[in-house]
């Protein structure tokens, strides 16, 4: 069943410099209980399609297209239909916890607001949900950290209590914005462990943003590359990694060294990411692909079909031109 | 592959051909003056204001009187024959000794805007010095300074004002002293401020580990960036010396008679508001253009050198 | 064949006093680097890793001067580093460079990119005509992959990658000795790290540089090094040969920091074992008696609280772990 559809967004922005393409056309489902990666690097318009989703565009921003939660258009409500449906449906968590937690506030108080205002809970029934809660997200001796403030826990813990936060109205998705970006690989890995505990245990969908590959391979089922604001590629995990079809997807995968083997040289791709104001006609990614073709600068390619559930968006990598990407060793 | 790297030597190879040509970067300062200059606001203030410049720097000697001269023929009935009027040369009228008014506010402005213009010179460099040795160096030479200048911005300054003109008399420079001694207080404290900021950026650091020495490091990385604030917030502070100096002399604690200034000016149009209104019109609304320009550029150059707007 | 050192350091520390006490002596010390013996090799790469807050870019600076020792010696080519003038080091400090993590931030956005990158010849030969710094500087940017014709743009006109290049373009521009790299691939994104490793490790190659390479990204650390040395708290954990370290880990944090590296491999990754570690990184004010990594250790005994770690292995390959049955 498909809990959230989103077609032809579009998000540009108006700035002193000229007109800013952040998104193009980009259309997805998320499907119940399933992690969907959107991968990209910095510019690729990932991080700006969430926001447009959760209505935190910045005001320059335009936002077009549709994202339908249950027949409801996100992109089309008020503001306070929005926060009213993003905080029982959609929980989010962010790289920083401190854009979600209140410096000022206890951490047991704010869970419990949530709580109050929201599923209409009075204060004992709030009180001991938020501590299930906190414990739910392993942490240890839930009642003292009620009574704590965000300041007094680590970056770790500040993790938990705002996913905690985020899954207190079980919500149906999970919209996870870089989450373990700014953590060590240690403390990354009790994340993302918990993560997908917590998708288990609650049945969540989580849609994930992330520009580490390890990541998504560790946590989707299906995956979303972008690239200079679009879909270059989407298919499940497992064939992504082992028969990327867009040449940009084979060249990222490439380009990251393995913990495991030596590698000679990384091969790489050529060039820098694309200026979000140069708007070019074609493909974003021609200038630094090896296979580009006259076309491919002249018209952007459409998001096709290649294999079972793989899509790609090239002119020259058609459906028999995927060849298995062998990693080298 | 072997095509894509035929095309790279080859892009390779027309690029070091026009080496020589090197392009041209936009610097940040290019940067914020394209920024400034869509901003009508300022710009209009830059035009007024040089205009105001162009008239007090020519007018007294475009002026059919000199300021300290009495015409004679209006003295007997200033507010009547002492009228604006384009025909007896008195374009701005007379005041009530007989002096010509356009020639007075000529030769007023340059004192105000001269006031003004020394208050923020001082300040800037004083004040610049001051705060980035005092920011960069940090620890205890960063205290000693800061406390001089609490010791000095404690002192009660009317009140040494009015001890200054008691004891030496009413004098012109009394005002720049005055005022080049508070000046550069805020502004050293402006610029220490950010100084400290600029300090831990990495290309400090970096400078460092390259071993460039302390005073270059300062001179070359510090201060340059320190620039944007000190533009804006020493423009912003040049209609204060102006009303501060406007403040003083209609006390009559400023400059003396027959020398004169904006703020004298005022005073006496004030005092004969009800028969001779322009003796306070031309002279205040000189004053009002003035401030009103240093404002808008200083928020022009605030908006324009903000480096969040990019 | 012997291997010629470059730069030793010898039981090194640097402590920092916190806090608002009065008096300096009754402030807390943060030991950020605790006793740490190290060689630099000629020729090597030798890369530190750990996570954040184990010291591992205050001992880069620590290394450098950049950052005063509190305690310990340095020798560089066999001279007391510790026992140059502020004069000498200054001179001296055209032996030894250093590239920095965020390529933007360590460029000052006032100079165009061939001042940024002519500086150092400016600082130690200032004697240099200006038309043969040019020819430096075009020469120095055509090697780090850079057009000459872009040197008169600034750095906010460059991308992160362009201008991390810069940065590696400056502190090689003197021909250095020793290059030590701050997590100089840690703010770039997948694409551009990788043409940045290969570019450091072409320019080693090139120019004989050693290099010593700070990060937390175990993978690249593994591409790019010949030694590792893995840090906790400030102090060694596990130094040897590359290969060794990452394929024949020994010490119980080394092993728990390689297995929560995520992997690329969806396959790979659903069939490993994930070592967690529990709890969070003690504070380092306050730090665990004996071993400091023995309150989230897998392997802790009685014992580590009560002795400190000793040196066990071969040159090649050891580690400091109190526990017997692991050392």
């Amino acid at each position: 069943m498909t809990i959230l559809s989103v077609e032809n967004m579009n998000v540009r922005f108006e700035t002193p410099d000229g007109l800013v393409q952040a998104v193009s056309d980009l259309s997805f489902k998320v499907k119940a209980g399933e992690t969907l990666g959107i991968v990209g690097e910095s510019g690729s318009g990932k991080s700006q399609s969430v926001f447009a989703l959760m209505g935190l565009t910045a005001d320059n921003g335009q936002v077009t297209g549709a994202a339908n939660l249950h027949g409801e258009n996100l992109l089309s409500m008020s503001k306070r239909q929005l926060n009213r449906v993003l905080a029982e449906k959609i929980g989010m968590i962010f790289q920083d916890p401190m854009t979600s937690l209140n410096p000022f506030m206890k951490i047991g108080k704010q869970l419990c607001e949530v709580l109050i205002f929201h599923k209409g809970m009075s204060k004992s029934q709030a009180r001991a949900e938020s501590i299930r809660m906190l414990d739910a997200v392993r942490i240890p001796s839930p009642k003292i950290r009620m009574n704590q403030y965000p300041h007094e826990l680590s970056g770790g813990m500040r993790q938990r209590v705002m996913i905690a936060m985020a899954l207190l109205c079980r919500p149906e998705l999970l919209i996870a914005d870089e989450p373990t970006t700014a953590l060590d690989v240690t403390v990354q890995a009790q994340i993302l462990v918990l993560l997908r505990e917590l998708q288990a245990e609650f049945n969540t969908a989580i849609l994930l943003i992330t520009h580490d590959m390890g990541v998504v391979a560790e946590m989707c089922d299906r995956v979303l590359v972008m690239y200079g604001g679009r879909k270059m590629e989407e298919a499940d995990t497992d064939t992504l990694f082992e028969s990327p079809g867009h040449p940009y997807t084979q060249g990222l995968l490439k380009a990251i060294p393995s913990i495991t083997e030596d590698m000679q040289r990384l091969p790489t791709i050529p060039g820098n990411p694309p200026s979000a104001l140069i708007n070019s006609k074609g493909c974003p990614f021609h200038e630094r692909c090896h296979h580009s073709q006259p076309v491919c600068r002249t018209s952007v390619p459409s998001v096709l079909p290649v294999a079972g559930s793989q899509y790609i968006a090239c002119h020259v990598m058609g459906k028999d031109n995927v060849t298995p990407l062998v990693r080298t060793a | 592959m072997l095509v894509t790297n035929k095309i790279n030597t080859q892009q390779l190879a027309d690029q070091l051909a026009d080496n020589v040509e090197a392009v041209a970067g936009r610097s940040l300062w290019q940067d914020a003056w394209a920024r400034f200059r869509k901003n009508r606001a300022a710009m209009i203030s830059v035009c007024v204001l040089l205009f105001i410049i162009v008239c007090i720097v020519i007018g007294p000697s475009i002026a059919s009187f000199s300021h300290d001269e009495i015409d004679w023929n209006v003295v007997a009935d200033p507010y009547e024959l002492g009228k604006p009027s384009l025909s007896s040369g008195h374009y701005f009228g007379t005041d009530d000794l007989g002096q010509d008014l356009f020639a007075r506010t000529m030769k007023g402005g340059r004192l105000s805007i001269m006031v003004g213009f020394m208050g923020a010179l001082v300040a800037v460099v004083i004040g610049t010095l001051w705060g980035s040795i005092s920011g960069y160096v940090g620890g205890v030479v960063d205290s000693t300074m800061m406390r001089i200048i609490e010791v000095l911005d404690s002192v009660p300054f009317m009140f040494m004002v009015i001890l200054f003109v008691t004891l030496f008399g009413n004098n012109i420079y009394l005002i720049f002293i005055v005022i080049g001694m508070v000046s550069w207080l805020g502004i050293a404290r402006v610029v220490r401020g950010v100084t400290f900021s600029i300090k831990k950026r990495e290309f400090i650091e970096a400078a460092h580990s390259i071993g460039v020495s302390k005073i270059t490091i300062v001179r070359r990385h510090v201060l340059p960036n320190v620039l944007g604030i000190v533009m804006v917030y020493s423009s912003l502070m040049v209609p204060g010396f102006i009303m501060f100096e406007s403040f003083l002399s209609f006390l009559g604690l400023g400059v003396q008679p027959p020398d004169t200034s904006w703020g004298i000016l005022i005073a006496e149009g004030a005092k004969t508001i009800d028969v001779a209104i322009w003796l306070l019109m031309f002279p205040s609304v000189f004053l009002v253009a003035t401030l009103f320009c240093f404002n808008f550029i200083g928020d022009g150059l605030r908006d324009a050198l903000d480096p969040k707007d990019r | 064949m012997l291997k010629e050192v470059l730069l030793s350091a010898r039981d090194l520390n640097v402590h920092y006093r916190v806090g608002k006490h009065l008096l300096p002596s009754r402030r807390k010390i943060v030991k950020a680097v605790n006793g740490i013996d190290l060689d630099i090799y000629r020729g090597e790469t030798l890369g530190i890793v750990g996570e954040s807050g184990c010291g591992k870019s205050t001992l880069a600076r620590a290394l450098l001067r950049l950052v005063e020792p509190t305690d310990g010696d340095l020798l560089w080519k066999g001279e007391n580093l510790r026992g140059f003038s502020k004069l000498t080091l200054a001179r001296r400090r055209r032996e030894f460079q250093m590239v920095f993590q965020d390529p933007t931030a360590s460029l000052n956005p006032r100079l165009t990119v061939s001042e940024c990158i002519a500086e150092p010849l400016l600082t130690h030969e200032p004697q240099l005509k200006r038309q043969e710094v040019e020819r430096r500087v075009i020469a120095m940017m055509d090697k780090v992959g850079l057009l000459a014709n872009q040197r008169n743009r600034y750095p906010h006109e460059f991308s992160g990658g362009q201008c991390q290049r810069v940065g590696i373009a400056r502190a090689l521009i003197l021909n250095p000795d020793l290059v030590v790299c701050d997590e100089p691939v840690s703010a770039l994104d997948v694409s551009i790290q990788a043409q940045v490793i290969n570019l450091l490790n072409d320019l080693k190659q090139e120019m004989g540089l050693t290099l010593v390479m700070i990060a937390h990204d175990l993978s690249v650390v593994r591409h790019i090094s010949d030694r590792v040395m893995v840090m906790y708290l400030g102090k060694p954990m596990e130094v040897g040969r590359y290969d060794h370290v990452f394929d024949q880990a020994r010490h119980p944090y080394t092993k728990a920091l390689l297995s929560a590296v995520p992997i690329a491999n969806p396959r790979l990754a659903r069939n490993r074992q994930i070592q967690l570690l529990p709890g969070d990184l003690p504070s380092p004010l306050n730090p665990p008696t004996g071993c400091v990594f023995r309150t989230r250790c897998p392997e802790a005994t009685d014992q580590c609280g009560r002795q400190s770690p000793t040196k066990s292995g071969n040159e090649q390959h050891h580690i400091f772990c109190t526990n017997t049955q692991i050392a």
